[in-house]
Formats: C-alpha cells, structure tokens, sequence
C-alpha cells in the first residue's frame, strides 16, 4: 500500500555504467588467470595409474547432502530443473514460479515489486515465503518482501528451483512460514568456457548475459555480467535498466573441505510505479558476499559454516503533493517533498551439521545468528537505522521405524529483539505403500516474526512549504506501528501421496492441506487516527492513517496436483494445479472486529484464487527445432491494496533450433508470451499484452 | 624402515647356511613405488601367502623404487615391480631378468612391456571389462541403455568395451574425451541417451576433476554410475567392482608359486585381478530409486554373468 509520488522526477544514475565497467574488468581477470592457471591438469607421477584407483576421492553425493527421495520427504517439494528452466520461455526468475502448484506471481505496480505467493492472500510485498539463493535469503528489509527484481543471480545461472510447499521452518529457517523456495545455482565447471545471450523484444526489453566459467588449479570459477532493461507495464512507470556482475568460487583444497565463495554487485535505475512518464526514476545499488565452507569428515557425516552479508541502496525523488480543496484551510498545502535514501543490510552467520548413523536415524542440527538493519526517513520518519538482531537454533530427525514407516520430526527456535522465543515445530509419518509409492502425513505450527518496517512504520507528512503559510500543526500520517507488533502464527495439518509410474516416466505427488493463519500483520485503515486534526464544516481535515497491526485470521483448505511426464529424451510435460478455499476475518484476541480495512474486506472474498494451474510442455521436433508451450490460469482473485484482477489466462509458446558457429554451438528462440489475449497483472492498470521476443545464446567450450 | 629390514634379511642369508636340497635358491627383489600404505598392504598379503614357502627355496628383498633408480637393480631371479612408478623402474633397469608388474592399471603397464628384453608380467589392478559390464546388469536387470567416456589412452579399447556391452544386452554410447576437450559437454551427451554410466579406470578421465563432475552430472539426472574403486562409491557411484592390495597381494603370491615350480614359461603376460570385491552404495541407492542389493550378491551375479572367477 505504497501511495504517494505524483510526478517522479528523473534521477541520472551513475551507478549503472560503473557497474557494467567493473564487471567486464572482472570477466577480462577471469579469463587471464584462467588462461595462465590452466594447461592440462597436473598430474601425480605417481598416480597416472593406482593412486586414482585406490586414494581417496572427495565426496560428490555424499549422504546427507542428498536430497532426500521424493517419496521420503515429509512435505511436498517441487523441482523446477533446468530443461523447464528453458522450456518455459521466462525471461525472470520470479516467473518460473507460476509452475508451482497453488503459487501466484503478479508483477505490481508499485516499487516495481514482483510479489510471489501461494494460495493467495497477499499484497504487492508478500513477506511468507522464505526464498534463499543457495541459501543466502534475498529478503529486502525496504520492501519487506523479496526483491525478485534484485536476486543477484543471473537466470541462466539457475540449475534448479526446489519449492517446498508448506511450512519448513527446522530445515529452511525463519520465514519458511507457508513455504520455502530454494534457487540453486550451477557449479562453475558445468558451463566452462564463454556463454553469451541476449535477448530482445516489446516492452522495449533488452537484456544480455556475458560469462566465463574456468578453473586455476582446485578453485573452480565463473563470472556472469547482466544487463536487463525494460519499459514494463504501458503507462505504468515501471521500466528499468539495471547491469550486475556475480561470482562464484568453488575450491576444494583436498577430499574433505569445500569452500563456496560468491559475490554479486547490481545497480541501475527502476521506475517507481505509477501511470507517470516511462522514465525510471530510482536510484538502486545492490551487493552481496557470501561464503560458505563445508566439510564431510568421514561417512555420513557433514557441517557446514555459512556467513553472509546483503546491502541495498535505493534513492528516488518524488515531487510535491498538492492539497487541492476548493477554498479550505487546507488549499495550496504542499507535501513529500524531498530526495529520499533507503538502506538496508543483513549479515547472517549460520552453521549446520548433519549425521546419519546407520540406515536408520538421519540427524540435522545448526544455530544461526542474523543482524537486519533498515534506514528510511520516508518510511519510519526516523533518520538513524533501526535494527534487529536474532538468534536461532534448529534441528531435525529422520527415522526409520522399519522397512515401510520414516518418522520425521523437527524444530526451530527463534528469537530476536522484535520477537520473544518461539518455537516451530513439525511433525511428519511416511508411508511406503510399494515401491515408489508413498502416502504421508504431517502437522506444524510456524511463527512469523514482525518484519523491521511491519514494527517501524511512521510515514508521516508535513507542510512543506516554507513561507508564513506553512501549517506547522499539519502532520498527515499514512502508515503508523502504534505499538509493537506479535508474531503471526501458523497451524497446518496435511496429507499427501506420491507414486511414480509408467517404470518411473511419470511423477505425481497430490497434497491436501488445512491451513489457519492468526495474527496476521497487515495495515488496518483507522480514519480518526491520530485524532481528529482539525474539524472544518463538521469535516475531519487529516485522512487518518493506516495502522500496522495484527488481527486478521484465515482459514485455507485446499488440494494441490504436481505432475511430471518424462516419456524419454525428446520432451516432457509438468502440470500444476491446485484448489483452495479462504475463508478470512478480522479477529483481534480471537474476537471479530468487522470493517475496519474496507480495502481487506472487499476482496477478502477472492484473496484466495480457485483454481490456479500452470502447465509446461516441451518436444524435440524432427529437423532439431524445440518446441514449447505453455498454459497458465488463475481464477480472480484479489492482491490486497490493489483491488480485484479477473481471471489470469495465458498461452506462451517458443521455438528453438541449435545450430553450429564454426567449431561451438548457437541457439535462437523465438519466444511468445500471453498470446491468448490482453490480461491484467496484479491490477487493472497493468495491462499484459502478447509479447514477442527472440534470444540469442551460443557457448564456447 | 623396509630398507633395515631388507638388510636384515640380506643378513641373514650370510649368516645362516644355504642347505642344498637340491632345489634351487630364487632371491626375490620386489620394488615398491612407496612407502604408503598400498604399497605395504600388497606386500603384507603377499607374504602370508607364502608362509610356507622355506627361506631355502626362496628370499625377498625389498626396496624402494627411487633407491633402485638411483642405485641399480641387483641381481634377483625375479623383480615383483609394486605400482606404476616401481614397474617404470624396473622396466628400465631389469636388463635380462623377468619383471612382474603388479598393482597398477593396465595403461599404466602395457607401453612398458616395448621397452624390455627380458619377459615382462603384469597383473592388471583395473577390472576387465565384462566385469563391470556384469555389475551393471546386475544393479540394474532392466536397463538397456548404457554410456561411457572414453580418452585416447582407455585399455581395452572401446570395441572390447562395445563387446562385453552386447554380451549383456548393453547397448554403449561411447564418447571419445580428447585432451584439451570440455568434458562437460561430452558427459551431458552420454547422460541424455543413457540409463546407467559406466565408468571403467581412464588416465585421462580420472586424473583430473572429470571424475568428479561425471558423477555430480550423472547425479543431477538420477543415473547410476557403475565404477572402478570403492573411493568412486564413496564418492557416489552407485557401485564399483575393484580389487584391493591384499586382493592382487594374494594373487601376486599364486603367481609367484607357481613360478617357483614352474619356472618363467608359468609367468603370464598379463592377467586380470582374479579375486575382486562389489560395493555398494545404499544412500546413492535409495535416492535413485534403485533397491540396493547386498554386495556379496551382487559379486555373486557379477561371477556368474561375466563366467570369471572369484
């Protein structure tokens, strides 16, 4: 419920070009010490012969780094892998996560954020979906949201998204309230050489990719340098032009250590998101160190230590408001002016280690420590950072009570200077039924913490005018946190069944889930709020504000299908569907507090879409071409603060063919999105037409 | 510490008089590339299983491959090279004596065998083919589709792996790994046609980190790996069939018997390892879906399906 900003001004960035140089500078490193670092690979005089048969090796798969098997899990997972990665024709990451099953993406007008949800009941800026790149969450405290726009990983980096529908608090961490979304990228070795992509079509959008991936000795590296620009949305200021640069290192000094080092830096200019003239007019800078040392000591035996640290910096200028009344006091009252800097920053240190004694018990337990700090005088009205520091500490067994039965049970405690201890516990029972055939049940309650901004809202305007007509008693408050806020509480009971099929060519995994969400943190409109600031003709002066609260609850019961048909090496088709019923009330302490956010109410009915589905199919045609299609449908539903969009239908479908440059390979697509009609995003003012666009990639080995 | 007890030895046989028995006095030499624990593991085995065989008849002598280079070698009946390095050494200093070269892979031995005068023996310490072929069929009766790497040096060449693999109703995708070549984009080839990898001992493929990502990539699509040692196991090939130093330790000292009686025409020219070990493992098992046999049936089927001996 961002407001304000009537005409943005342009703000040049230099940000932009100095990333874009700095990243060819370190792909240019790159390939040089590659080059130096690189002729054949050593070899042991020795071991040109027995030391490879009988020395040790590292261990690649080691047993608890596993993923568990699909019919072992005690939740749901779906796995975006590469080949839909490309299939899909997508061009962001966010996207992608329409073929989850019962997960929404709706671009928004606002900031732009791209929000992300599952089930519904969300606004521009969903906070309960904890989203790791690798296991460094990409949350935005300025957003409090993900900023999807901002992931520091460039798309063809991905190898595979993991979707973990349901809470997972002991495993994914705070945050990991109705789900948790795992973005894994590729190791460095598996694209060496030089890759280069670009892409280019309506909506003016222009992206690139440049990457190097090589070795020096036991480091294995890759650097990627992005471009990403687009106007967006027609008549929505929701363009942008960013460039990034990422890193990442893999060195594994001897069999037992792995070191895992990356870095990213992205900037550019994003617009702010109203109908104002396409310019971007925000000012973003983003960096990220990460670092991350695993060891596997001896069989069955693993821990790692894992630090981060995510910066971002965001300044915009708005222009004034204008009061314009008709003859009142009011009248000719200008406000928001001002050039305005948001920071933000997390640093997290986290360690983890994981046993498995035998084939019966798998043991997991870490501690964690995370430091969050946010400045914006636009937001909290306060120009120091205000912070939070939490401490958590989690475990999770898995046992095998036999042949058939696993029992799986696992905790999070967490704790910070926003929230007291709470503890979020899960409970799961799998059945093996047959071989690949498993059913499997499991309960959890999950906390989420206020975020910084949910605790510190104060957005609060004043006269700016600056002569003897200045009102100095004016102070408009649009969002306040009049008191500190409680946690959000999750309650879930779900059942669910996966078999494989066909000798293995078909996956199905069906979940049925009753979910109650209390508590909820939301901005409540109060129109006396602080109190009546002038009384004119009768009329309250002063809009009265949005107060950030707890006291919503809801109630969702629905069943989700996740299906995989892999036929052979020629194609494969994945079907996502879910249906879910919300029902939501205002409950403050349990008891019913009716209209008191007209904007919640309106569309608490569709909060929740009914239907949503997500269908991607790819073939290999004779002749090399690929061809891939795409079908999406969500039922109307509502975002909240931004109204109610009808029925979401739509058709994508892309073309590709390999050919041969020289001695490497190349590959054009040609990929059409939305084809079946105009539909709306989000809201009514984001209007989604057919869009085409063609890219290009060729990789040198 | 071998070199004292080499002496010791030497020793020895200066003090306590050779009885003549009519049988005649063979003095061994064998050559250890190292001192690591491989190296002495063999020997270990190899002499336990020739306990009881008299001093008369026969004596060891044993040094290290690097005091050979540097001094010579002397002058024994018969030189038991251990490992690649001691097996380069002996080749060179042999001159008219007989080597038997043992724990070392078959590419690491067979450009040896030009440069000697005198016969030359070898022991393979990799598998035959068939072999892992057999393990393959046995993990997986129902697969039909199998895919390998292949470099310039893979012994036996990629027709006796094209073989082996027809004979248990494989078919093979070989890709032939160049030196300089992206290995990435040959194992991606393999992994889109194949049901199962094989991944026999290459000099090319393993002595760098391609060994590694074979099986990361083999992984990410949920193909077994069939290997060659249990470190590829531990490391995450779904099984291996290998022989350990006791293993080869023991079929060194058969050899060496049979010698004895026999003289040089019972030397082979070459042999494969004849006693092997199957691993398994589980955890790569039961993530692929694959139920995860005992190894000693597995061993079992492998003996029967490749019609070798344990």
């Amino acid at each position: 419920m961002r407001q304000a900003g009537p005409n943005p001004e342009h703000v040049p960035a230099a940000a932009s070009s100095r990333v874009l140089g700095v990243g060819l500078a370190v792909l240019l490193l790159g390939t040089l010490t590659g080059a130096a670092a690189e002729p054949a690979e050593p070899r042991d005089d020795r071991a040109s012969g027995e030391a490879a048969l009988l020395d040790e090796m590292p261990v690649v798969i080691s047993a608890t780094r596993l993923r568990q098997p699909l019919d072992e899990t005690p939740v749901s997972v779906t796995v975006i892998d590469r080949a839909m990665i490309e299939a899909s024709g997508m061009l962001e990451v966010a996207e992608l996560l329409r073929l989850v099953p019962g997960f929404q993406v709706g671009r928004s007008a606002y900031d732009p954020a791209i929000a992300v949800t599952a089930h519904g009941q969300s606004s521009a800026y969903p906070q309960r979906l904890q989203v790791q790149v690798d296991g460094r969450s990409v949350y935005s405290s300025v957003l409090s949201s993900v900023d999807w726009n901002n992931l520091g990983v460039a798309l063809e980096d991905i190898e595979r998204i993991e979707v973990v529908r349901g809470p997972s608090s002991p495993v994914y961490g705070a945050n990991a309230f109705i789900g948790a979304v795992n973005i894994i990228t590729r190791q460095p070795f598996q694209d060496r050489g030089w890759t280069v992509r670009a892409a280019g079509g309506d909506a003016n959008t222009r992206s690139g990719l440049m990457r190097y991936a090589g070795s020096a000795g036991a480091l294995d590296y890759r650097v990627s340098v992005t471009y990403d620009a687009s106007d967006g949305f027609e008549g929505v200021n929701d363009g942008e032009r960013l460039d990034g640069v990422s890193f990442r290192g893999v060195y594994e000094p001897g069999a037992r250590d792995r070191l895992d080092i990356q870095l990213g830096y992205n900037g550019g200019e994003m617009g702010r998101g109203y109908p104002y003239p396409p310019e971007p007019n925000r000012d973003v800078e983003r960096h990220y160190q990460y670092l991350r040392w695993s060891r596997v000591p001896g069989a069955g035996r693993e821990g790692y230590l894992q630090l981060y640290h995510n910066y971002q910096r965001d300044r915009e200028v708005l222009r004034d408001l204008t009061y314009t009344c008709g003859n009142c006091l009011l009248e000719g009252l200008t406000y928001d002016n001002g050039a305005h800097d948001h920071a933000a920053e997390r640093f997290d240190v986290e360690g983890q280690y994981q046993v498995a004694t035998g084939a019966r018990l798998r043991l997991l337990a870490g501690a964690g420590l995370r430091l969050d700090r946010f400045r914006s005088e636009l937001l909290t009205g306060r120009e120091d950072f205000v912070d939070n520091l939490g401490a958590r500490l989690f475990a999770q067994a898995e046992y095998r009570l036999g042949e058939r039965w696993l029992l799986n049970a696992g905790a999070m405690l967490e704790s910070s200077d926003i929230m007291d201890p709470e503890i979020s516990p899960r409970l799961g029972l799998t059945y093996r039924a047959a071989d690949r055939h498993s059913f499997r049940i499991g309960w959890a309650r999950a906390v989420r913490s206020p975020s910084l901004l949910d605790n510190n809202w104060d957005k609060t305007y004043t006269d700016t005018r600056t002569g003897p007509e200045r009102l100095d008693w004016f102070a408009n408050s649009e969002f306040i946190t009049p008191a500190s806020l409680d946690p959000e509480r999750l309650q879930i009971l779900e059942a669910g069944y996966f078999g494989q099929w066909l000798e293995g060519r078909l996956t199905t995994d069906v979940r049925v889930f009753h979910q109650r969400i209390r508590d909820e943190i939301w901005l409540w409109r109060d129109p006396d709020y602080p109190e009546c600031a002038l009384l004119v003709g009768g009329n309250c002066l002063g809009d009265g504000a949005y107060l950030s609260d707890n006291g919503w609850g809801t109630d969702t019961t629905g069943i989700e299908l996740d299906l995989k048909y892999r036929p052979g090496s020629r194609g494969f088709l994945s079907l996502a569907y879910a249906l879910a019923n919300a029902e939501s009330d205002t409950l403050r302490g349990g008891a019913a507090v009716p209209g008191v956010n007209p904007a919640r109410d309106a569309n608490a009915d569709v909060g929740t879409p009914r239907h949503t589905f997500g269908m991607l199919g790819s073939y290999r045609l004779p002749g090399g071409v690929e061809a891939s299609l795409g079908y999406y449908y969500v039922s109307e539903m509502g975002w909240y603060g931004d109204g109610r969009v009808d029925p979401y239908r739509r058709l994508d479908l892309r073309l590709a063919r390999e050919f041969p440059v020289g001695a490497t390979r190349g590959k054009i697509e040609l990929i059409g999105q939305n084809l079946d009609g105009e539909d709306r995003e989000f809201s009514a003012d984001n209007r989604l037409g057919a869009r085409l666009f063609l890219r290009f990639s060729m990789k040198m080995d | 510490m071998l070199r004292r007890f080499g002496m010791g030895l030497l020793l020895v046989l200066l003090v306590v008089p050779v009885s003549s028995t009519g049988r005649v006095h063979r003095h061994l030499e064998v050559v250890l590339s190292g001192e690591d624990a491989i190296y002495t593991e063999l020997l270990e085995a190899f002499r336990s299983w020739l306990v009881d065989i008299d001093t008369t008849e026969m004596t060891l002598s044993v040094s290290l491959a690097d005091e050979v280079a540097e001094n010579g070698g002397g002058n024994f009946d018969l030189v038991i090279a251990v490992g690649s390095r001691a097996a380069q050494v002996a080749a060179q200093s042999a001159g008219a004596r007989p080597v038997l070269a043992v724990l070392a892979p078959r590419s690491a031995l067979e450009p040896l065998r030009g440069r000697m005068r005198a016969p030359f023996s070898a022991i393979y310490l990799d598998q035959p083919p068939g072999r892992l072929m057999a393990l393959g069929r046995a993990a997986l009766p129902r697969a039909r589709r199998a895919g390998m790497l292949a470099g310039p040096d893979l012994q036996p060449g990629p027709d006796a792996f094209r073989r082996v693999a027809d004979e248990q109703g494989f078919s093979l995708n070989i890709q032939a790994l160049a030196a300089g070549d992206n290995p990435t984009s040959r194992i991606r080839r393999i992994l889109d046609d194949s049901e199962l990898v094989l991944a026999p001992y290459d000099p090319l493929v393993f002595g760098t980190a391609t060994a590694k990502w074979l099986l990361y990539m083999a992984y990410q699509r949920g193909l077994p790996v069939i290997g060659f040692s249990r470190s590829y196991v531990r490391a995450g090939a779904l099984a291996a069939v290998y022989s350990t130093p006791e293993q080869i330790g023991r079929q060194t000292a058969e050899v060496v018997r049979k010698w004895l009686r026999e003289g040089e025409r019972a030397l082979p020219a070459a042999l494969y390892p004849v006693y092997y070990s199957v691993e398994v493992n589980d955890s790569v098992a039961r993530t692929l879906g694959i139920d995860a046999p005992d190894p000693q049936v597995l061993a079992g089927q492998v003996d029967r399906l490749s019609g070798g001996g344990r």
